[in-house]
């Protein structure tokens, strides 16, 4: 959307009022993610685009895609915020409304019972946030281990690594989860 | 390669394999050992199994929240509006950031020239040579060029800054159960003409953070309301926590919204928002 990056980019606050509400949700859904604190996502959704409003000079269209670049600021502003809270942030303890067994009435979803459901949620506590946001930008957020190394500045090798150790502790850990249940 | 070391190749390349992000040859290596080894064909069910596990359990709570109320006015309250000269420079330049640098560097090149045009005479001098008199202030057709001119004012197509501030205080606070909540909105004119409000006061509404649910409101004001250069204008809300029916709210985080102010400056431009605070009742 060429005309839309032209304008905001010089300074037109209603098309950065457009931008906002294109990518929003996708700016706070992967910030829950990772941060698993509802507020806290808040926090970074705001920390994010108030941050692209103040760099929106930097910004260039022709050498990457924006949400790339949104995806970046994302991650670093929950760094960050990790850096000022425990590493891993319970997602079971934050007030988080777990689904219930509905998960198992859609026939196209992955069927999951209640018992793996919530090991794998404390699994997932157990990995800090820089592995937690490898998995969310891959599994949520669909990115290619490509557009994961562009948008994180980190070689395309240590996403590989990253991933797999990621994939393999939360499996490691669904195990220990299910022989002490 | 013993077998061990190619089990470690192999389980090193499985959450890849699994993603499609492999070579062919590392696929073909990993279908040859898979083929004969029982313990790295399990592992590889295993993760397959967690992560379709994971993706199931990422979309479904990403489907559980949504964007709060209000974050468009809350980001849109800590933007600087202001015209900077690089909004100038950028939409005289048509954007893009390799133009603003050519640019950049032309306004370098141009004050450095200016400066040896104006210094030239002294640095130049060969050492040998004694110093000169003072020159003679140079004559009008000597000038060094002109600098580039101050910027103008805003192209067509930016927004004008916004000729005045709002702000909610306290924009986060914590009260224990019962206790008076007391916010203050103010909005200063900071242009030097007057701007209008289209509606007073504004109305305002509570609603428990994640739900469209409205606990408390209080209607807002017809009467236009102006206000003068530089005036700050002021409203105090206080709520004693109980909901329309007149019980106590629960505890938990709460959005205080100002609803749709309309504000008009002299050129009879138009802004709208609905600034918001929010607080925790524990």
């Amino acid at each position: 959307m060429p005309d839309l990056d032209e304008k905001w980019q010089h300074g037109d606050v209603n098309a950065f009022e457009t931008l906002f509400r294109l990518h929003n949700k996708m700016v706070f859904k992967t910030a829950y993610l990772i941060t698993g604190n509802k507020e806290t996502a808040e926090d970074v959704l705001q920390e994010v685009f108030v941050s692209v409003w103040k760099s929106r000079h930097t910004y260039n269209p022709d050498k990457g895609k924006l949400t790339t670049w949104l995806h970046r600021i994302t991650v670093n502003q929950c760094l960050k915020k990790s850096g000022k809270s425990p590493v891993t942030v319970s997602l079971d303890e934050k007030g988080i409304d777990l689904p219930e067994m509905e998960l198992q009435s859609d026939p196209e979803e992955i069927l999951i019972s209640k018992a793996e459901y919530d090991r794998l949620l404390k699994a997932i506590d157990t990995l800090d946030t820089k592995h937690r946001s490898v998995l969310v930008l891959r599994y949520f957020n669909d990115l290619s281990y490509q557009e994961i190394a562009e948008a994180l500045e980190i070689p395309l090798g240590t996403v590989k690594s990253r991933l797999n150790l990621s994939l393999r502790q939360l499996k490691e850990q669904m195990n220990v989860g299910e022989a002490t249940a | 390669m013993g077998e061990e070391m190619n089990c470690n190749y192999i389980c090193e390349l499985l959450t890849a394999y699994l993603d499609g992000e492999v070579t062919p040859q590392e696929t073909a290596d990993i279908k040859s050992h898979l083929a004969g080894c029982p313990r790295c064909h399990d592992e590889l069910e295993e993760l397959s199994g967690v992560r379709g596990n994971l993706r199931s359990v990422l979309k479904s709570m990403a489907d559980e929240v949504d964007t709060p109320a209000g974050s468009w006015e809350r980001v849109r309250v800590k933007l600087d509006t202001r015209v900077h000269w690089f909004d100038g420079l950028y939409n005289l330049l048509g954007g893009r950031t390799w133009q603003l640098a050519t640019a950049a560097a032309a306004v370098l090149i141009i004050i450095a020239v200016a400066a040896l045009w104006q210094f030239g005479g002294v640095t130049q001098a060969p050492r040998s040579l004694p110093v000169p008199a003072p020159a003679p202030a140079p004559a009008p057709e000597f000038a060094p060029p002109a600098p580039a001119p101050q910027e103008k004012s805003p192209a067509p197509l930016m927004a004008p800054p916004m000729p005045f501030e709002v702000s909610v205080v306290p924009e986060d606070a914590r009260y224990t159960v019962g206790q008076l909540v007391e916010f203050e909105l103010s909005i200063t004119n900071m242009s030097s003409d007057s701007i209008r409000l289209e509606r007073y006061p504004p109305e305002i509404v509570i609603k428990p953070q994640y739900r469209d649910e409205i606990v408390f409101s209080v209607a807002g004001g017809t009467v236009p309301l102006e206000i003068k250069p530089g005036e700050t204008v002021t409203w105090e809300f206080s709520w004693d926590q109980k909901d329309t029916g007149g019980n106590q709210v629960s505890p938990g985080w709460y959005d205080v919204t100002f609803k749709d102010i309309d504000a008009v400056d002299a050129t009879e431009n138009s802004y709208g928002l609905s600034p918001s605070a929010r607080l925790l009742i524990e």
